[in-house]
């Protein structure tokens, strides 16, 4: 095969046993690569109705086709599992070196089944592949893994590790690789933590076999050029600012989340922007493999109370450690950031559980004796102190690991909890932003704006400008984009780079640049109708693993102040996110009943029976 | 009438004193265009343009009272 490596590895973690088998051809072709072989493989060997946190749930991790080569920001890999924190499926995206080490050591995959009986790593030198004993590894940070395995294998190898926050179960721990990138969503490091495997390492320096290398070759050549006179010659704002640069955009149109989606401005906005983070804190941006664009942070806090370096953070980290908790404080929110990377929790939900506690707080509902200390909006020391706290477990800190929404149901105000599906909404405010909230309740990850980031269309005018407070046009714009999220996720590449370079510009959107990579790099010739067809297909296959776990339109859903009381400020006051309108609209698009099941037809259609 | 401006990232550098806020003066009937062309700020690359928080485009024509926000081009995430 070309483009796909043919390798998948199977570890049975009860038994420790490693075997391999070879990827299907025809799975490829039809599932095209990570969050597509992932839901297939989930669909076809597990019991949607499992617990999450048994022997009995599997994890995979696989990288795409284009993962390992030299297409832009062909970086990425997917773990596919049984969430638990959502009960639903989940796929969390990962860059950094260790996906394209992964392909380059000829595995395209590898299936974790089972627990072990004792704590283990997996360690792939070259395709051979082997567990190794981690009892000594326990209890270390994501850091201090890493180090320590790169110490016992090879300085070449690259590795995927879990902190104390995944050994401890807490169900939005993340697995980080490359020491600062983070599989971060839905709590995927509680899964391997829950199966006693504490990292994956791997040495890789084979090539990703393409079909036709002199067409792939001119072909990135050609992106990159287009890319470079888009940019006249600049570094993009990406780089220099990092994804935080969008942060006074969010803030303009009203919609930046603010002291638990309260409000959708921030008083203290401009201290913690992409610019204030780059003239305060950022030593030099930082890419992932094959990638031009850097918007990785490499950061340090050299004086004060919260001195520390790593790297980060991000929008989404600065939004949910930030705004949403009303901290103001960059240094703060920077350090918080640090220490969920290196005991390896999501900031997304770590930021969003904390706000939910704070409102909960502060309305008298949460008293300070359960917290062991005052929890104010604002609080910037509490909000570093209680992620340590979550990480371990400790305290307060056990209630936390569980994200907002078991948080708020524990004091009998579920509404107060911001997520759907269980899991805390991305940065942006819904109500102001029609499509994203459609996004959201319809994302099969729960919450997520990568599944669908309508914000390209609706605020970022990528690759056409859409109306953020219109809901007519959404549906179809939503489906389009999950289908297309679908492709770039499962090709191996970045989202940040794909939609604005690889998609076609216009209102029908079409990743026809996306395609003819794929066709360079496999063979496969697609036409664009199948490529579609292919996105189309990871979603509804992902859609019925969540009917056959239970899950449906009930559950489709958005809290109560985001769909029922307005924005009481800013450019969006007075709006609310008209779901209920939108949701039957989207059903009817896709092909799916009144209860978001997909019809037979559909299903039938997509060769899913 | 007078047109609040801020500018953002490296656009900043357009407004006199480099902090990105300042205000212009427009005629009546003036538009998004002629205001980024007073401001010296080319249209390509197709930059985000905000008028009290809703988007603008080159032809939208300027209110008295409105603000204006301009970004260069920008990502998610």
């Amino acid at each position: 095969m070309f483009g796909w490596q043919d390798k998948v590895l199977h570890v049975n973690l009860s038994r420790g046993q490693v075997s391999s088998e070879p990827l299907d051809p025809k799975m490829a072709r039809d599932y095209l690569g990570g969050r597509g072989l992932g839901v297939r493989w989930l669909l076809d060997r597990l019991d949607p109705t499992c617990d999450p946190l048994s022997p009995e749930n599997i994890m995979v991790m696989a990288a795409g086709p284009l993962t390992g080569t030299r297409a832009p920001t062909g970086a990425r890999y997917m773990i596919t599992t049984k969430s638990p924190l959502t009960g639903a499926i989940t796929c969390s995206n990962s860059g950094g070196y260790f996906p394209a080490a992964l392909m380059k050591a000829g595995i395209q995959a590898v299936i974790f089944e089972g627990r072990a009986p004792e704590p283990v790593y997996l360690w792939i030198d070259e395709g051979a592949a082997e567990l190794r004993p981690a009892r000594h590894l326990w209890g270390g940070t994501t850091h201090q893994t890493i180090e320590k395995i790169l110490e016992e294998t090879s300085p070449a190898a690259r590795v995927a590790a879990i902190g104390p926050a995944g050994e401890r179960q807490v169900l939005f721990a993340s697995i980080m690789n490359d020491r600062d990138r983070a599989a971060g969503r839905s709590g995927v490091g509680a899964v391997m933590g829950s199966k006693n495997l504490k990292a994956v390492a791997v040495k890789g320096s084979g090539q990703v076999p393409l079909a036709d290398p002199i067409g792939f070759q001119t072909l990135v050549a050609e992106i990159l050029a287009r890319f470079k006179a888009a940019n006249k010659g600049n570094p993009p704002p990406l780089r220099t600012y990092g994804t935080a640069g969008s942060l006074p955009l969010l803030q303009k149109y009203g919609i930046l989340p603010t002291r638990n989606f309260q409000e959708g401005t921030f008083s203290g906005w401009e201290s913690i922007t992409g610019a204030a983070l780059t003239e305060r804190f950022l030593k030099r941006p930082k890419s992932c493999f094959s990638c031009p664009i850097g918007c990785g942070r490499v950061t340090e806090i050299t004086e004060g109370k919260f001195q520390g370096k790593g790297e980060g953070p991000e929008y989404e980290s600065i939004y949910a450690l930030g705004s949403d908790c009303g901290v103001d404080n960059l240094a703060a929110i920077t350090k918080a950031n640090y220490l969920c990377n290196e005991l390896g929790l999501d900031t997304m939900t770590m930021g969003g559980t904390l706000a939910c506690a704070m409102e909960l707080y502060e309305k008298g509902i949460l008293p300070e004796s359960d917290i062991g200390r005052p929890l104010r909006f604002g609080d910037a020391e509490a909000v570093v102190e209680l992620v340590r706290q979550t990480a371990y477990r400790e305290g307060f800190g056990q209630l936390l690991a569980l994200g907002s929404a078991r948080l708020a149901e524990q004091y009998g105000r579920p509404e107060l909890a911001m997520v759907s599906k269980k899991q805390e909404f991305a940065g942006y405010d819904p109500r102001g932003a029609q499509g994203l909230g459609l996004a959201y309740a319809t994302s099969p990850i729960g919450a997520s704006h990568m599944r669908a980031l309508t914000a390209y269309t609706e605020l970022f005018n990528v690759p056409v400008p859409t109306d953020p407070h219109s809901w007519e046009d959404k549906p179809r714009l939503v489906k389009d984009w999950q289908d297309v999220f679908a492709l770039i996720d499962a090709a191996g590449l970045c989202i940040l780079f794909t939609v604005r370079n690889l998609v076609t510009p216009t209102i029908a959107i079409q990743p026809k640049g996306l395609m003819d990579l794929i066709n360079c790099a496999t063979g496969a010739n697609y036409e664009i109708e199948e490529f579609l067809k292919v996105g189309e297909r990871i979603l509804n296959a992902e859609r019925l693993f969540l009917n056959r776990a239970g899950i449906d339109r009930a559950q489709d859903t958005l809290p109560p102040r985001l769909t029922g009381e307005s924005m009481t400020e800013g450019p969006a006051r007075g709006k609310v996110c008209r779901l209920d309108d939108m949701l039957p609209v989207y059903y009817q698009v896709r092909g799916w009943d009144e209860q978001g099941r997909p019809t037979p037809a559909k299903l039938a259609e997509l060769g899913l029976v | 009438m007078r047109l609040p401006v801020r500018l953002f990232l490296d656009l900043k550098s357009r407004s006199p004193d480099g902090s990105g806020t300042m205000v212009l003066d427009l005629e009546e009937g003036e538009t998004v265009a002629s205001a980024l062309r007073r401001l010296g700020i080319a249209p390509d690359p197709p930059k985000v343009m905000l008028l009290d928080g809703r988007q603008a485009r080159l032809d939208t024509p300027i209110s008295d009272g409105q603000e204006l926000a301009v970004f260069p081009p920008l990502d998610g995430g």
